[in-house]
């Protein structure tokens, strides 16, 4: 089995993917410096782990036109890796927060006032909690639309927007890979932003509705390997959004699994496929 | 045996500690163990290290 890995630096998680890797097949270490497009590599399956969301969009669909099978498929990248477009997957099959969305900044302010304050701005894109705004009033609604135009990216014009949810201090990570659920982590943070990559703290969590829940949420994509964030809301569980391309240092050191030796599973049944 | 412990040892960009990573590979992300800053090995003969880029719009899961 020939199993190429891209990466954009080695972080932990690659660095263990590639170990796991070497004993399944021959890897391929394919950092974005080095592939140029068409493609001589002759690969099995290629495992996409560069950082940057777009970077790995785009590979994904490179090595796709090329015949070769990736963790994770473009269409999976696509609509998993947009908050809003996650979202329409989402919300027929899961409890998700309450949503609008819209394409110009009076929608927007619609789409507010329909919800109600206290709300959460969403960037459609990006992740680590970045350029999340929590919107109390009004006046803190005009300041972040304003902030929003001025950053020049028309993807900042589409205006997703959450109710906010009261957290009890913690929000949960899932991990489904290939339908299968492999582990779940309590992240807890003072700050109502949760993510470990902002500091936030981790414990096991062991929950049969959660695992439930994330295998449905990773139904409503029906392939892949995703991280999935789930928030405690006052009436039951919610799914806040998924993530295609997953991060699992801190999942892995507190669960003691071996969550990269699945990702590598997964990727050989995808090239058996 | 002297010579290997002084080519053992890199520069941390930021706080300029004399560190050592042990054995790394191009494009590996170390941590400083002195300033904790994340580092990258962008070049392995010799060792050179920098600081981990700006974070980008779209970095992230």
């Amino acid at each position: 089995m020939r199993i190429g890995i891209t990466y954009t630096i080695l972080r932990r998680e690659e660095l263990e993917i590639k170990e796991r890797a070497g004993d399944f097949g021959e890897v391929f270490m394919l950092h974005e410096d080095d592939m140029v497009f068409p493609s001589n590599l002759d690969l099995d399956v290629v495992i996409i782990r560069n950082v940057g969301h777009f970077k790995a969009l785009y590979l994904a669909r490179l090595f796709e036109s090329e015949g070769i099978p990736v963790v994770n498929p473009f269409t999976v990248m696509l609509e998993a890796g947009d908050k809003l477009l996650a979202t329409l997957r989402l919300k027929d099959r899961v409890p998700v927060p309450d949503w609008r969305a819209g394409v110009s900044e009076k929608a927007s302010e619609k789409a507010v006032e329909e919800l109600g304050y206290p709300v959460v701005l969403k960037p459609v894109f990006g992740s680590w909690g970045r350029l999340l705004a929590k919107v109390n009033d009004r006046d803190a609604l005009e300041a972040v639309l304003e902030h929003r135009k001025w950053l020049r990216n028309p993807l900042y014009g589409i205006h997703y927007v959450q109710k906010f949810v009261e957290k009890p201090g913690r929000d949960i990570r899932s991990y489904v890979i290939g339908g299968e659920f492999v582990t779940a982590i309590y992240r807890y943070s003072e700050h109502w932003i949760t993510n470990t990559a902002r500091g936030g703290k981790a414990e096991p969590c062991y929950d049969e509705e959660v695992r439930e829940l994330s295998l449905r949420a990773w139904e409503a994509f029906g392939e892949g390997a995703l991280a999935i964030d789930i928030f405690e809301g006052s009436e039951g569980l919610l799914v806040n959004e998924v993530n295609p391309n997953m991060e699992f240092k801190n999942a892995a050191r507190v669960t003691g699994v071996d969550i990269a030796k699945k990702l590598v599973e997964y990727a050989l049944e995808v090239a058996k496929a | 045996m002297e010579k290997a412990e002084v080519v053992d040892m890199v520069e941390c960009p930021v706080c300029g500690s004399e560190i050592d990573i042990g054995d790394v590979e191009l494009h590996q992300v170390v941590e400083c163990p002195v300033c904790g800053a994340e580092l990258e090995v962008v070049s392995l003969n010799p060792i050179v290290l920098e600081e981990l880029p700006e974070v980008e719009e779209d970095w992230g899961e």
